[in-house]
């Protein structure tokens, strides 16, 4: 397992890198110092898992979130920070208390270790032909405002723009993340996405029932109840993609 | 609780005490100048005893009617109303009363007591006692009320203060620890000395919450701790300078108080720059016997920070003006302000300390 210690203090990495050379599964491939020097490691050195740090000048931790387009698996080092935590929480996303504790880190790896292993094995299965597209499998960072998540997209059933905004439809929740529309349809693979209109890309896996509509367009109605019309000009490219 | 049944016992007793008293002191007064006129009998004597006694019951029972009717809820015009008719209306028993007990020890002078000038001036002269009377149970209760509210007053500032007062900031001490942990490798007498300095911070933290102030020296050294902590966490990112005039340490600063500012520093500024930055004391006194403190810091603010809003989080800054205000009212002050482009001053002004401000218990 490849890793990079993300941390403004260098005392703080020098602690975590020494904890992590211990353990036989971990690579230290890089560290880094804030979230723009972060954001370079990542593209280049593509580490499985990053150690990062709530707190840092200019850019927290959760901005380097938001700005990665692929995030590797993530584990929070944070030295008291009730809020950020709280946030959390919903996803159980993974965390160190600073100081670490050694058994602590052991077994975030551990844990790490068997989801990454879990998700090899589909994505072997699912023959990953373009990896550099988001697959069902990714999971994408969503903030809005003191909330985080971190969601898997097959759970994401609809994107909708509001303005330069998109509304990421999953759950109960429907939080916005500052992108546009068009952006966001390219780096989405195409099997399981689908542009409905302008307004709306869905997830074909949550289509429950088609009905044809007005001038030759199509209302889908989404598991949940959701319906989004789609353009007639989508709805020619829809069937021909869903025949056989 | 157990002081309160007492109290009040302590009170009624005093009650009685000064009724004795007051009442014992007439007696006798009377019968000292009846005396110097023209002698007294023993008749006469016993006579004025019971007159004094009666006296004391009639008061005690206007001290019932003030009691049983909750005359000190009563508005002023109100109060006066009723007060002037229940006085009135006493002294008039009492007149009768004085009759009744010449009669009784044979003392009464049907020619000259009956006469109408005497009765009015035996009238008037009921009447000032009990006004004086009156007047008395009310000031001593105004007092003891006054005295309460003040004492109320005082607990409730207290109280206040205690939960103003800034506490050691969980994230900087585990943070300290964590860089202590890496140091004992690298640098093992660096990392000793910052273990005495994160005991010496925690000590601090536990005791000061005994004082509403402390010597300035204290509370520098403290400061002092701090940032050579945050100087192993932050390295070659702060520096740090101190300009402290001699005049300084002759006064003495609410605890913790000069500590949030510098930490405010640290934490919207030094660490909020990825190059870094300096933080500057500068303790110098005013020209009116009060103490100057300066925290400059690297940054900029955006927006002046909220110093009225009563978060849960508790705004440090907004603590550090509340108590302020509490400990020496408008005699201290607050600013914080950008210094040009690259820097933020942080600025308090302190009074010497008065001794009355000290917790006297």
């Amino acid at each position: 397992m490849r890793a990079i210690v993300i941390d403004d203090e260098r005392l703080a990495r020098k602690e975590l890198i020494t904890l992590l050379n211990q353990l036989e599964s971990v690579e230290v491939v890089g560290e880094a110092v804030n979230v723009d020097d972060a954001k370079d490691k990542i593209e280049q050195l593509n580490p499985d898992v990053i150690f990062l740090d709530i707190q840092m000048p200019e850019k927290t931790g959760f901005d380097l979130l938001e700005e990665l387009d692929n995030v590797p698996h993530v584990i929070f080092t944070t030295a008291y920070d009730e809020y950020a935590l709280k946030a959390f929480q919903v996803n159980a996303l993974d965390y160190l208390l600073k100081p670490i504790e050694p058994k602590r880190l052991e077994e975030a790896i551990t844990k790490l270790q068997n989801k990454i292993d879990g998700t090899q094995k589909t994505e072997t299965e699912s023959s990953n032909f373009n990896s550099k597209k988001l697959n069902l499998d990714d999971q994408v960072f969503v903030k809005d405002g003191d909330r985080c998540w971190f969601v898997k997209l097959s759970n994401v059933r609809l994107f909708e723009s509001d303005g330069n905004y998109i509304k990421v439809y999953f759950d109960n929740f429907k939080p916005m993340i500052h992108k546009s529309l068009n952006a966001l349809d390219e780096r989405l693979d195409e099997k399981s996405f689908f542009r409905a209109s302008r307004k709306h890309i869905i997830n074909l896996g949550w289509v429950e029932g088609i009905e044809p509509w007005f001038n030759g367009g199509l209302v889908v109605t989404l598991r949940g109840g959701d319906k989004i019309e789609v353009s007639r000009r989508q709805a020619a490219r829809f069937k021909e993609m869903m025949s056989l | 609780m157990s002081s309160l049944p007492l109290k009040l016992m302590n009170k009624e007793r005093l009650y009685w005490f000064l009724q004795l008293l007051g009442w014992g002191g007439f007696a006798f007064v009377i019968i000292f100048l009846a005396s110097l006129s023209s002698g007294v009998s023993a008749v006469q004597v016993l006579a004025f005893i019971v007159l004094a006694i009666f006296n004391l019951i009639s008061t005690h029972f206007l001290r019932y009617l003030i009691k049983a009717f909750n005359w000190f809820t009563l508005g002023i015009p109100r109060l006066l109303f009723q007060s002037l008719l229940a006085i009135l209306a006493l002294s008039f028993v009492n007149v009768v009363a004085q009759v009744l007990i010449n009669i009784v020890f044979g003392t009464l002078n049907p020619v000259e007591d009956f006469r109408v000038l005497v009765i009015l001036a035996n009238l008037f002269q009921a009447f000032l006692f009990y006004v004086m009377w009156f007047l008395l149970y009310f000031l001593f209760h105004f007092l003891d009320n006054y005295n309460t509210s003040l004492k109320y007053e005082a607990k409730i500032n207290e109280i206040r203060l205690n939960h103003l007062k800034s506490q050691l900031n969980p994230h900087f001490i585990f943070n300290a620890l964590n860089s202590v942990r890496a140091l004992v490798d690298e640098d093992p007498v660096k990392a000793k000395s910052a273990i005495t300095r994160i005991s010496n911070m925690l000590r601090f933290s536990l005791m000061m919450d005994k004082k509403q102030t402390i010597d300035f020296e204290e509370e520098l050294n403290i400061v002092k701790d701090y940032l050579e902590l945050e100087s192993i966490r932050f390295e070659e990112r702060l520096d740090v300078d101190y300009l402290i005039e001699d005049e300084s340490y002759s006064y003495k600063i609410p605890p913790m108080m000069l500590q949030t500012i510098v930490e405010n520093a640290i934490k919207h500024g030094i660490s909020n720059l990825v190059k870094g930055g300096i933080i500057e004391i500068k303790c110098r006194e005013g020209l009116d016997d009060d103490l100057y403190i300066q925290v400059k810091n690297s940054g900029h603010l955006d927006q002046a920070p909220s110093l009225k809003s009563k978060g849960d989080e508790g705004n440090g800054l907004s603590n550090t003006v509340q108590r302020l205000k509490l400990i020496y009212g408008d005699r201290a002050s607050f600013r914080i302000f950008n210094s040009g482009n690259q820097f933020v001053i942080t600025e308090i002004k302190i009074p010497k300390q008065r001794a009355n401000l000290e917790r006297t218990n």
